[in-house]
């Protein structure tokens, strides 16, 4: 197999992107080229941008296996981003019911059971503090957030499966801002979900009060 | 309480259940690609998202060819896809007018150029084969658009970015035997096997590199 000269273009591209220096700690402001305009309100936030460019670097993987190099790089950078203040910046600052609640764009009928228009959190509003969850800093221990720590774990996972090496299996730093500093790995995540989902067959919230079927 | 959508939004529930749930994820896949109207050609161009793209990987993953066929030209007429010849790069520009091509849109455009039959399952299903590697390549003004072993032959496809016969680049193969091997496929490429690895000299030219093992 091999890569197609457009596959090879977007890999030059995504590697310029992902090796620009930015800040995603709390004190920065990542670059403008990560996209938080996509999708809203569910998907516009740049951690959304880390996630989705692993899959095509997870893919050409196996178009040239004997070079894995560049791909590990890439998602090494895309990790590191992930495990930024910004990566969470919706749990870390949307506390409680969204005060916006009354004023949604029409284009959010579809994500609200009719009756509750005007009275009920977006998709997307991630509603850290409610009852009877509290304020949980940690995303990755949060009752909520599944889509956080999940789509966290197809990002390692993907590099996982292209390196053996075990680099995030050691403990990293997340958040880091302060005593909202949490330590975690790899496989740490991984239990932390799993613990979940044997608590919660029907299924974890992704923002709180709120399972989505994948 | 249940909220209910439609079947078009099973699109992107059916891209991450496909390697864990193939079945489940193709009846949800085909309900949603009706939804769509991709039983023909849609119309475009299409809005900037990321549903077309998805239902691209897994159109191919599943060797859907009219449907790929389908979505590849809508892509096409819609997309805006975009070289910079200096740096070598492509991307997507989706006509949305942005300075930064769009990450999200992009990433499932460039997931869906990398797919192929059974890749996206593949990915997930087991970690990639151990194989001895090439590294220090300098990328992104050197790459290999194909790298792998073949029957105890290592397979290399050069593709600097600028062309030039007169200069060379190194890059060195790990974990391999030390042995005899044999390097053809490039003029006056050159190689020196060290007991940890072997450094390839090779000049800046597209073209394709055997490494061939000779006897003990």
């Amino acid at each position: 197999m091999e890569l197609s000269k457009r596959s090879l273009g977007w890999l030059r591209y995504l590697d310029r992107k992902a090796k620009t220096p930015d800040n995603w700690n709390k004190d920065g402001r990542p670059h403008p080229h990560w996209d938080d305009r996509s999708d809203p309100p569910m998907a516009s936030w740049h951690r959304f941008d880390l996630v989705d460019s692993s899959y095509a670097l997870g893919l050409m993987a196996h178009r040239t296996p004997a070079w894995t190099e560049p791909y590990v790089a890439i998602l090494d950078e895309l990790i590191q981003r992930h495990t930024g203040w910004w990566s969470a910046a919706d749990w870390l600052t949307q506390f409680g019911p969204d005060p916006d609640r009354a004023a949604y764009p029409d284009a959010y009928r579809m994500f609200i059971p009719e009756q509750l228009w005007g009275s009920y959190d977006v998709p997307g509003w991630t509603a850290n503090g409610i009852e009877p969850w509290g304020v949980q800093m940690d995303p990755i221990a949060a009752d909520g957030m599944l889509f956080y720590k999940g789509f966290f774990l197809v990002l390692l996972g993907i590099r996982s499966m292209i390196d053996p090496d075990q680099k995030w299996n050691s403990p990293f730093e997340m958040i880091r801002d302060g005593a909202n500093t949490f330590t975690w790995t790899h496989t740490e995540i991984a239990e932390r979900l799993t613990e979940q989902w044997m608590a919660a067959p029907i299924g974890c919230h992704c923002e709180n009060t709120k399972i989505w079927p994948y | 309480m249940h909220h209910k959508l439609s079947v078009a939004a099973a699109v992107t529930t059916s891209f991450y259940a496909a390697p864990q749930a193939p079945t489940d994820a193709r009846r949800l896949f085909d309900a949603a690609c009706t939804a769509l109207g991709l039983d023909a050609d849609p119309p475009t161009p299409l809005r900037a998202g990321r549903g077309h793209a998805s239902a691209l990987i897994l159109a191919k993953e599943w060797g859907l060819t009219e449907l790929a066929e389908r979505l590849t030209r809508a892509i096409e007429a819609s997309y805006e896809p975009t070289w910079d010849d200096d740096r070598g790069e492509f991307t997507w520009g989706m006509s949305l007018d942005e300075p930064h091509p769009r990450g999200q849109f992009n990433a499932f455009l460039a997931a869906a150029e990398a797919a192929g039959p059974g890749m996206w399952t593949r990915l997930s299903e087991a970690p990639l084969e151990p194989c001895p590697q090439v590294v220090d390549v300098d990328f992104p003004a050197v790459a290999l658009t194909r790298a792998e072993w073949v029957n105890g032959c290592l397979m290399l496809k050069l593709a600097p970015l600028v062309e030039d016969p007169n200069r060379t680049t190194t890059f060195r193969i790990v974990d391999v035997e030390p042995r005899l091997w044999y390097l053809t496929g490039i003029p006056n490429a050159t190689m020196d096997v060290t007991p940890s690895c072997v450094i390839v000299r090779v000049p800046l030219v597209h073209g394709t590199l055997e490494f061939t093992p000779g006897s003990y």
